[in-house]
This record gives C-alpha cells, structure tokens and sequence, in this order.
C-alpha cells in the first residue's frame, strides 16, 4: 500500500483517461479488501457486488477529487451503500431458489479449503453476533483502514458514536469469545444461533 | 496493504488504526488479525477476469462517451452560432459591435442592425418633429432686404420709372402731353383718332 500511495495520483490520471492498466492495478489493489468487507458482512453474493462497486467508481471517478486515503475513503462507501441497497433489495423481493452451478474453479486442497470454511464460518458467527452498526463500524475500519472520522462520514454519525460503538463491540466480542472458550465446540455452536 | 505485525503480548509495530487501538487487547487484537486473514483474499481468477473485462470495457466507454459529448457539444455550439450569425444577417437580430467587428475579421459582414439609422437626440426644448424653414440667402451687398415678417407688396401697374418731362418728343408739335390716366384710350388721341371729348 505504501509503494500505491506513492504512485497513487498517476494512477488516478490514467485511470480518468481511461487506461484499462490503470483500472485493473487499482482493482488488483483494492478488491481484496472490498470483498473481505462484503465477505464478513455476510453479503448474498459477494462476487458480484464487489464487480459492481468497481463499475460504479469507475462510472463516476469523474466526481472525486483527492489523494489515495480519501478514494479508499470514498471506494468503502460505494462498497457499503451497495450493500445496504443489496439487502433491502433482497428483503423485499422474494428468494428465488435455484440449483447452484457447478464451480468451475479448480479445486486444491480439500482439507485446507474445509478448514478455511469451518474458520470463515466461525468468525461470521461471531461477526453476526454484533449489532449491525458495530459490524460496520469495526468492519470498515479493519478492511478499509479508516480513521473514526471517515467512518463516521459514511455512516452518517458522529466520531463520538462511532467510537461508542466500536467500544460497545469490542466489549460483545470479549463476552462471544470468552463464552466460546467455554463450550467444547465453539464455532459449530455459533454456526447454530448466529445472530 | 500495510504490514500487521502484532505481538501477543499487545505490541504493534505497523498496522492500521483499528489494530493499533485494539493493541491493549491481544484476544481482540489476534480476532482482528483472523477476520483479516480469513476474509481479505483476491477474488477467484475466473471472477477477476470478469470483473476486469466489465471494468475496462466501461472504462473504454466513459472514454467514449468523453470524446462523443464533446463532438455533440461542438456541433450544437457551432450549428448555434451559425444560426445566429444567419439571423442577425437576416436582420431580425442585432450582434454586438465585437461579435460582428470578429465576424468581419473572418469576412462575414453583418448588418449593424435591421432598424434605420437612429435621428440625432434633438436639444433640450426643440421637438424633434418641427420643420425648420431654411433661411434665405443672404441678399447681395447693397440691395437692401426686405423684412421675412412682412406680406410680400401687390405688384403695381407702371412703377416703372417715366420718361422724365420735357424731354424730346416722338411726336411733332411740341413735347408730350402728359398721359391722362382717367382716358381709357392708351394711345395719343391726335394721331391714333379717339375722342377728343375725353381732353381736359
């Protein structure tokens, strides 16, 4: 990220211009952490939300103006409004059940990829065991390295809320964890009653 | 992405602002690092691939589209000014003394305007409208002038000068008899015959 702060602004320019180099560096830089913020938000589907947050910043690039910490600023935004708009979405419309396709990704290691599952399962337990502003808050600090104050701009708050809520949830996941130390298999047990 | 190296005992040498506050805590703090590890991945090469393509194709046509709103843009500006220039060419609008001196500088030239010329503002008190009747000339030195307010003299019979009295005759006998205005016989009656009753 530092060497991408640095070349940052020419980064930007030849993105406005429409370099598709420069639009795919900056994919390759920032949608590991857009997908990890969609991914432990527990979006429906994360693949092509995150597609469509990148269409969207390159649709209106044109509007921003500012170094790199303000565009992954405003790059979480996009990512957390399209979220929210995904969920209402779907709570409106009813699920339709489908078969799912067969994947056609290769496969590599099944046990390494089964105990990925179980973990990323587990955290989402906990992750889900806070409230929905502290999920956003902590999560869009931790992926999107926001400082309290753009977060707080993008939720809508103040910085003295954000930070009660921040608190507020470190606090919940000291009791989730502690009650997980506990029970001889925490992570299947928060899989059961995730919310 | 920058480094998070975080010690279990609650030390952090780099990292982002949410470890670095979550640092006093190391069971937060290692959760924190977890949930990174375990969510923050590139995203399948096949879905990259898609995403690319989606991306650089709308790249390539916001670029397009760039070039495509300012062809419009210039083809309105100029079918515009065209227009324009047409109308004030018609007369039925007036360019500003700048726009026509430009146009003329590119050989177009358009008519100040389609109204006529404007009259003079006329002096305080004097109505535009009065006919002012020209002056007659001066009158030649030595002829004296006449009075303009005066109504002109009825011309009269005979304000000739006369032949001065005693001058030489045109008739034998003596000199002219001077001419009796009262006879209604205009010529000397002893040569031409009229009455003779009419003599004094």
């Amino acid at each position: 990220m530092e060497s991408s702060e640095a070349n940052f602004p020419a980064i930007l320019t030849q993105a406005r211009a429409g370099s598709g180099d420069a639009w795919a560096q900056i994919y390759r830089s920032y949608a590991p952490k857009v997908f990890g913020y969609l991914r432990a938000r527990n979006a429906a589907d994360p693949d092509d939300l995150a597609g469509e947050v990148f269409l969207q910043v390159v649709r209106d690039l044109h509007r921003f103006d500012g170094d790199e910490r303000a565009f992954r600023a405003w790059l979480f935004t996009v990512a957390h409004h399209r979220l929210l708009d995904d969920a209402r979405l779907r709570s409106r419309r009813p699920e339709v059940l489908t078969a799912e396709p067969i994947s056609a990704e290769p496969v590599g290691d099944v046990e390494a990829e089964a105990m990925n599952l179980l973990a990323e399962q587990r955290l989402l337990g906990i992750i889900q065991g806070l409230s929905d502003d502290q999920q956003a808050v902590m999560l869009l600090r931790l992926f999107g390295d926001l400082t309290v104050p753009q977060v707080a701009t993008i939720l809508g708050k103040t910085p003295g809320a954000v930070k009660a809520a921040q608190h507020r949830a470190f606090d919940r996941l000291r009791g989730i964890l502690t009650t997980e130390r506990t029970v001889p298999e925490p992570g299947l047990a928060m899989q059961e009653n995730p919310s | 992405m920058r480094d998070r190296v975080i010690h279990l005992d609650g030390g952090v040498e780099e990292g982002q602002p949410l470890l670095l506050e979550a640092a006093g805590d190391p069971v937060i703090a290692a959760l924190l690092q977890d949930i990174c590890q375990t969510f923050e991945r590139p995203p399948a090469g096949a879905t990259m691939d898609r995403h690319l393509t989606s991306i650089r194709a709308q790249a390539s046509a916001r670029r397009g589209s760039g070039f495509r709103r300012a062809a419009i843009l210039l083809a309105a500006t100029l079918t515009l000014s065209m227009a324009l220039v047409g109308f004030a060419y018609a007369g039925f609008v007036t360019l500003p003394e700048p726009v026509r001196h430009a146009l003329s500088w590119i050989g177009i030239e358009v008519p100040a305007s389609d109204k006529p010329a404007e009259q003079p503002e006329p002096a305080d008190g004097v109505t535009g409208s009065t006919i002012v009747p020209s002056e007659r000339p001066p009158a030649a030195p030595g002829v004296p002038q006449s009075d303009p307010s005066q109504p002109p003299k009825p011309a009269v019979q005979g304000d000739q000068p006369g032949r001065p009295a005693g001058s030489p005759g045109d008739q034998p006998g003596g000199g002219d008899r001077p001419d009796n205005p009262a006879s209604p016989c205009p010529f000397p009656n002893d040569i031409l015959g009229c009455d003779q009753s009419d003599r004094p």
